[in-house]
């Protein structure tokens, strides 16, 4: 199935478990998903679950415990949302699969470049966060309070800004030196 | 602030998607205008710097931590346009690869961190102005959490009047605004601080726009 399939077929699960209100219909759907998602099934199912478990989890919990107080019915309302966001979240996790984003979007002259960039750049920006937070532990003899962190969180990010306003630099000279906006309209 | 799929009926989403899609294609523009050439690189870089902003966490007790967003660390250094940019094209990329958010609520998060959040930072700079920069940008880091919380309570605590079953259940998020409004608004005005703090660090080091 090609990209462009797979897209579509997304956008389709997403309208669809939006406006389905039946969980045996949603249970279906999400069905469907997993078996898209093949032999991954069980990863895609496992991190979506993981992914929405704090937001969705204190939202149902919330809202079932308030119900019950009131002696009301909380469980169709709890069943339909729980399978709604596994549905929709599956759905956005199967397509990552599926979908390699970066050459989905080569050809877009903006927005296959900017993802490129973008994802080529938060890897070395995760290892620099984490190599100063190591940093910061290592050279502090005891455990650094609160005023440390926010002075340690804004020197961190006051370097991932300098650093970020100089990869802008060096990231166009070395787009302009392989022939990137040389055709681009000046005006 | 990262709403998951499923809690937004599609009467929010689809309007908010093309509200957000024409906010996107302005701020394009704008940014396109401004850095020319530099755009492409611009925007992904930016985009990386927020994602690590976001990476900063600060440990709360008991082994919880809140991180900042850096949307008034990016607004007031590189503008709103290419911040909303950056910012979204980070909650695009937290969703799709990480499942942290969702798809359909990218739209509101977007325009309620990245165009809300950014816009108060930089009015809110401005209205301090004449309190000393340190105090303008902590007031602009803390304004900007409070506006992308207090817009994205709204949106939230609109759903159950949105749409309900027979039974009288609400079809998605259940809470109305008398529940949601102070249950995100009271921790982040906490987080505010922090935020704020960072963001007074931040440009002590580089300076922002109104500086250059």
């Amino acid at each position: 199935m090609s990209a462009r399939l797979w897209l579509t077929a997304y956008a389709g699960v997403v309208l669809a478990a939006s406006f389905l209100h039946r969980a045996e219909l949603l249970a279906a759907l999400l069905a469907t998903v997993l078996l898209a998602a093949g032999r991954r099934a069980p990863k895609v199912l496992k991190r979506a679950a993981l992914a929405t478990l704090l937001f969705t989890g204190v939202v149902v919990l919330l809202h079932v415990t308030l119900e019950l107080q009131r002696g009301g019915d909380p469980w169709s309302w709890a069943l339909r949302t729980l399978l709604r966001v596994l549905t929709m979240t599956s759905a956005t996790m199967a397509l990552t699969l599926r979908v390699d984003l970066i050459r989905l979007l080569a050809h877009r002259p903006v927005l296959g470049p900017v993802l490129l960039i973008a994802m080529a750049q938060i890897g070395a920006v995760r290892r620099l966060v984490r190599d100063t937070r190591r940093a910061l532990l290592s050279r502090s003899p005891t455990a650094p309070g609160p005023r440390t962190y926010v002075r340690h969180g804004g020197a961190t990010g006051g370097a991932l800004v300098r650093r970020a306003a100089r990869e802008m630099t060096v990231v166009t000279r070395a787009m302009t030196s392989r022939g990137a906006f040389l055709d681009a309209d000046p005006h | 602030m990262h709403v998951p799929d499923g809690f937004l009926g599609p009467q929010t989403w689809l309007p908010a998607a093309g509200v957000a899609a024409a906010a996107w294609s302005v701020a394009a523009r704008r940014v396109r205008r401004r850095l020319r050439a530099e755009t492409i690189p611009a925007l992904g870089v930016t985009a990386a710097c927020c994602f690590g902003l976001m990476l900063v966490a600060i440990p709360l007790p008991a082994g919880a931590s809140v991180h900042a967003t850096g949307v008034a660390v990016l607004a007031l250094r590189f503008g709103l346009s290419a911040s909303f940019l950056a910012i979204s094209l980070v909650l695009a990329l937290q969703a799709l690869l990480l499942g942290d958010g969702g798809v359909t609520s990218l739209p509101v998060t977007a325009l309620a961190l990245g165009l809300g959040g950014g816009a108060a930072a930089v009015a809110t700079r401005r209205l301090l102005s004449g309190l000393g920069p340190r105090a303008a940008r902590f007031g602009a880091g803390w304004t900007a959490v409070m506006t992308a919380a207090l817009l994205t309570g709204l949106v939230l605590g609109l759903q159950p009047q949105l749409g309900r079953d027979a039974a009288g259940a609400p079809l998605y998020f259940p809470f109305g605004w008398r529940t949601v409004l102070p249950a995100l608004l009271l921790p982040h005005a906490v987080l505010g601080l922090i935020e704020g703090a960072i963001t007074v660090a931040a440009l002590d080091r580089l300076g922002d726009r109104s500086d250059a």
